[in-house]
């Protein structure tokens, strides 16, 4: 009987830390996948920083010259902002 | 915002104040900063004969005196053609009427231009001494001055200059910009980036506190020249439009004049050649740089990636 009371213990205190572990792996997540959320870090971001340092920029490998293009043509790029205050172009 | 709109060195400018509407203040300064681009446009074009470069450029005489800011002008733009190897040289003039660009670009345009090509004179900037304290510039009779895009690099950091009290600023001549601090209705000056390929769409929206950006491209100034298309950005290394496979460079600097350097070396060499952390990026005090070559693809640097906008 002893040992069998022991082991319901052991269950019960296993259960719990599995389901503390959940918990805080889904809070942990959460708060990571609402930091991903577009347009909540840019409004944090713009309002608190300097141009040109922005934390929603991506990551860099230090020392190359030119990022990445990923082939990426101009068509791919650029949904429009609410606000525009100018043009920089050809002239 | 209060903004002022007006059309000089034949472009479009727009300036724009961080501040209340009908403020009589404001308007004085709009009007002030839209002075001093009518000014430079006043003395330093190559197309108006009256004009103080104008004059300079006819004179027979080897030695010239000249204004202080023209001497001054002159004096940066020669440290910015030996800091840049040459790739940027306002002594290229020649080259460019040669090609066909003897009139205003909507001439030239217009008429094609067939005409024999000839030794050009190959004058450089080396063949330029500015004495900035005498206010004396020396150099062979013809060798001559064209201080189109740096001038009006200048113009628009002399505009803003005259707006530096306000709290926010934006100039913008002809899609050289520099702004100041911040505009009433975002937190950062929203700078659209123009698609050469598609010239009414973007290719990337940038944010902007303080800073300029400045763009070089072909997609404009392009006419036939005996059957040949041709643009206006010479590569000063052989006296023929530049030829990297660019359509467009944009730069983010420090100042406006810097940016129209920097946006043609990045043009004339192409991608990978100009970096903000290089020493010639540093000192043009470049933050970032953005390429769309002739294939449709676009490249930019990381600084430039810091600066763009998360959509």
């Amino acid at each position: 009987m002893g040992t069998k009371n022991g082991m319901k213990r052991r269950t019960r205190i296993t259960l719990a830390l599995a389901a503390l572990t959940t918990a805080a792996f889904g809070a942990a997540f959460g708060l990571v996948a609402q930091q991903g959320v577009p347009g909540q870090t840019t409004t944090t971001a713009a309002a608190t920083q300097t141009a040109g340092q922005s934390s929603s920029a991506p990551a860099q490998s230090s020392g190359s010259s030119v990022a990445p293009s990923n082939g990426s043509s101009s068509s791919q790029r650029a949904a429009a902002p609410r606000v525009v205050h100018a043009r920089t172009r050809a002239t | 915002m209060p903004q002022r709109q007006l059309a000089a060195m034949g472009t479009d400018c727009l300036l724009i104040l961080h501040g209340p509407e009908d403020d009589p203040a404001a308007e004085e300064a709009l009007e002030r900063a839209a002075q001093q681009v009518r000014e430079y446009e006043e003395r330093f074009s190559r197309f108006r004969p009256e004009s103080e470069l104008s004059r300079l450029n006819e004179s027979p005489q080897d030695q010239v005196q000249v204004g202080a800011e023209l001497g001054a002008l002159l004096a940066r733009s020669l440290e910015y053609a030996r800091i840049t190897g040459g790739l940027f040289d306002p002594v290229v003039l020649d080259d460019l009427l040669v090609l066909g660009y003897d009139r205003t670009f909507e001439d030239v345009r217009d008429r094609p231009h067939d005409g024999a090509v000839g030794e050009t004179p190959r004058l450089r900037w080396r063949d330029v001494l500015v004495d900035a304290a005498h206010q004396v510039v020396a150099r062979p009779s013809g060798a001559r001055v064209d201080l189109g895009g740096i001038a009006k690099g200048a113009a628009a950091d002399a505009a803003i200059a005259e707006l530096s009290s306000y709290s926010g600023a934006l100039v913008d001549l002809g899609g050289d910009i520099r702004v100041q601090g911040r505009p009433t209705d975002s937190d950062f000056w929203i700078i659209e980036v123009e698609d050469g390929q598609r010239p009414d769409g973007a290719v990337d929206y940038i944010r902007l506190r303080n800073g300029a950006v400045a763009t070089s491209s072909l997609r404009k100034r392009r006419w036939l020249h005996n059957g040949d298309i041709v643009h206006h950005i010479i590569d000063p290394r052989n006296g023929q439009p530049a030829r990297a496979g660019v359509l467009q460079c944009s730069v983010i600097a420090d100042t406006t004049e810097h940016a129209e350097v920097a946006a043609k070396v990045g043009f004339i060499r192409g991608p990978g050649f100009l970096h903000e952390r290089s020493e010639l990026g540093k000192a043009l005090g470049v933050r970032g740089i953005a390429w769309l070559t002739l294939d449709g693809t676009y490249r930019r640097t990381s600084g430039w990636r810091k600066h763009e906008l998360d959509c």
